[in-house]
């Protein structure tokens, strides 16, 4: 008599349910715990020169509050700590347990192969989400008031929230799929993230749909800062794609990464080291 | 799950419910979906069918540290004192706000001329015995419109339509409306049927967007000027593909505003957001080493997707002072 194995929703959460308390309780979260605090930081000290008396400036001229989230979220969020955060953390759903030499633990259970990927994905999801947003519901709590109003912003609050966890969504899928095929799937996000795409944003052509920030773009209703040179030329060539194409095109990358990685850690031989 | 996780992700949650519902609540009380109609009370006077409609808190401005630097720019006057006191009326302490509604119109088939009309509804502390005093001294006529008081000028055959006669209202105890006399009627019915400027779901939802804290704002269907048979062909050719404009503007220390604009499709918008990028490239360019200026360019911001495009802007403290030193620089070569 064979016991039926549990599906892969099942099994998943699972594994979710495991793996959630490791990650949000691991070292890994300090570090998020640092790149979000920032922004909220900053937002405190920007507030409380403001309610000194001090004018507040951003690139030279006088600015209101929702023109600073505005950019805060660009530089702060979207540009550094979502693809930051989804780096450190999805190419090191599997080589953690790997490197800890838990895998096999994981592996033994009469569970896809696959939830084991997907149960870690939904825990990293869950982890970066419940850190990221509250900070950003923090800043703009702080800095809109500043010569703004809350209620005018407050949709674009919703729509950045939603960006922002789309983009911890895409990314954490594609380097989960980084993190299952490479070797050094770290650097190797790194480079994309700050090389790849930053040059692929430089170029005229189709090459920059070869990229997440292409499509995450057309979805934020903030305008690029454009104060750098390289801010500058990114607005020459800008194309911004249209809102279902965006959101289409993430959906594939989502849904595509996530099935390449979960069959590639199925697949995949696991020699862990003596 | 233990129950550590279960209450960090409690209060991560808290944080974000809570940030939203008073994001929710602000954003209703400002005029969001099925909140209470946005703008002034006295934006139920002006007709639906108005092209461009526009506020000023009066009082506001008069007692803003901004109008107080640009005392030396504004005119003042004989004449100024003269309706002062006709009237019983001062400008500074006696008027609280303005609305002024203007309407567009295509123009008429045979003659080729635009129809335009206007009303501008003053709310203040206003001496009613004087005014209507002063009508009748100057020969205006006293009707009854729905239970209103209307003053007319007297008819000059020569030169007026009948229904074209400037005039005013007396609305509310404390509200006069001025224009031509059928203007007058349609804001009186806007009323009192309910068939106003609240109505018109587009141009609410521009009023609902200005920012709260504004003491003077204007929100405009820029098509409608496109589309008056006032302008020459070749003008109107040339006009851009803007369809709606609104301008805020904030005054208290210094000047902070915004101007907003939608575009007829994406394509114009992102063009008009480069032609405005460019724009202000080639101030800055120009402003030179004038820090003042430098600063009041600096100020500005472009922002907008699709075919929006939004300019904020302040005008420092010390540009106002470069503007009231030309003033009276200005004042006293033409006083020698």
């Amino acid at each position: 008599m064979s016991a039926k194995t549990p599906g892969l929703m099942y099994a998943s959460l699972r594994v979710f349910d495991l793996s959630l308390g490791e990650m949000l309780w691991s070292r890994r979260t300090v570090f998020m715990a640092l790149v979000v605090g920032l922004p909220v930081l900053l937002s405190l000290v920007v507030r409380a020169l403001f309610e000194l008396g001090a004018p507040i400036r951003v690139m030279g001229g006088a600015a209101a509050g929702p023109v600073i989230f505005g950019l805060m979220i660009w530089v702060f969020f979207v540009r550094f700590s979502v693809p930051v955060l989804a780096v450190f953390y999805g190419t090191s759903l599997i080589a953690d347990e790997v490197e800890d030499k838990t895998i096999t633990y994981l592996f033994s259970r009469p569970i896809p192969r696959g939830a084991v990927l997907l149960g870690k994905y939904l825990a990293y999801l869950a982890c970066t989400v419940f850190v990221v947003l509250p900070a950003i519901v923090l800043v703009w709590l702080l800095i809109v008031p500043i010569q703004g109003s809350l209620g005018p912003s407050f949709p674009d609050l919703v729509v950045d929230l939603g960006l922002v966890a789309l983009g911890l969504t895409v990314y954490g899928a594609l380097f989960a799929l980084f993190g299952a095929l490479l070797r050094r799937p770290l650097l190797s996000g790194l480079i994309y993230v700050f090389g790849w795409e930053t040059f692929v944003l430089l170029m005229p052509g189709y090459l920059k749909r070869v990229s997440v920030a292409y499509y995450l773009q057309g979805l934020v209703p903030h305008a690029m800062p454009g104060d750098s040179a390289v801010s500058l030329i990114q607005s020459i060539v800008r194309d911004i794609p249209s809102l279902a194409e965006s959101l289409v095109f993430l959906g594939i990358i989502e849904v595509l990464c996530l099935w390449f990685a979960a069959r590639a850690v199925a697949t995949r031989e696991y020699v862990l080291e003596q | 799950m233990n129950a550590r996780t279960r209450g960090f992700l409690a209060i991560s949650a808290v944080v974000v419910v809570v940030g939203l519902g008073v994001g929710l609540l602000a954003y209703y009380n400002a005029g969001g979906a099925g909140a209470p109609a946005a703008g002034p009370v006295e934006l139920s006077y002006v007709p639906s069918d108005a092209s461009a409609v526009a506020y000023a808190n009066v009082r506001d401005i008069m007692n803003s540290e901004f109008r107080q630097k640009l005392n030396q720019v504004l005119p003042s006057g004989e004449e100024r004192d003269k309706i002062e006191t006709e009237l019983g009326l001062d400008f500074e302490r006696d008027i609280d706000a303005l609305v002024v509604g203007l309407s567009l119109g295509v123009g008429d088939s045979g003659t080729g001329k635009g129809s335009e009309r206007g009303i501008v509804l003053v709310r203040g502390r206003l001496n009613f015995t004087q005014i209507e005093s002063l009508a009748a001294k100057n020969g205006a006529t006293l009707e009854e419109y729905r239970g209103k008081r209307l003053y007319v000028t007297p008819l000059n055959p020569d030169r007026d339509h009948p229904e074209q006669r400037a005039g005013f209202a007396l609305l509310e105890g404390d509200l006069v409306a001025l224009g031509p006399v059928d203007t007058l009627r349609r804001a009186i019915d806007a009323a009192a049927t309910n068939t106003n400027i609240t109505g018109n779901a587009d141009m609410m939802r521009f009023i609902s967007q200005i920012d709260p804290l504004s003491n003077a704002w204007i929100v405009g269907h820029f098509d409608a000027v496109s589309q008056s048979a006032s302008l020459p062909e070749e003008v109107r050719a040339r006009i851009p593909p803007v369809q709606w404009i609104a301008a805020s503007a904030r005054m208290n220390g210094g000047l902070s505003g915004t101007l907003s604009a939608e575009t007829r499709d994406d394509l114009a918008g992102e063009q008009l957001r480069d032609v405005v990028r460019g724009a202000l490239a080639a101030a800055q360019l120009m402003v030179g080493q004038d820090a003042r200026l430098d600063a009041l360019v600096k100020s500005v911001q472009v922002q907008g997707v699709g075919n929006t495009v939004t300019v904020n802007f302040t005008v420092p403290v010390e540009v106002l002072d470069m503007i009231n030193g030309l003033a009276a620089m200005q004042k006293l070569s033409t006083d020698r």
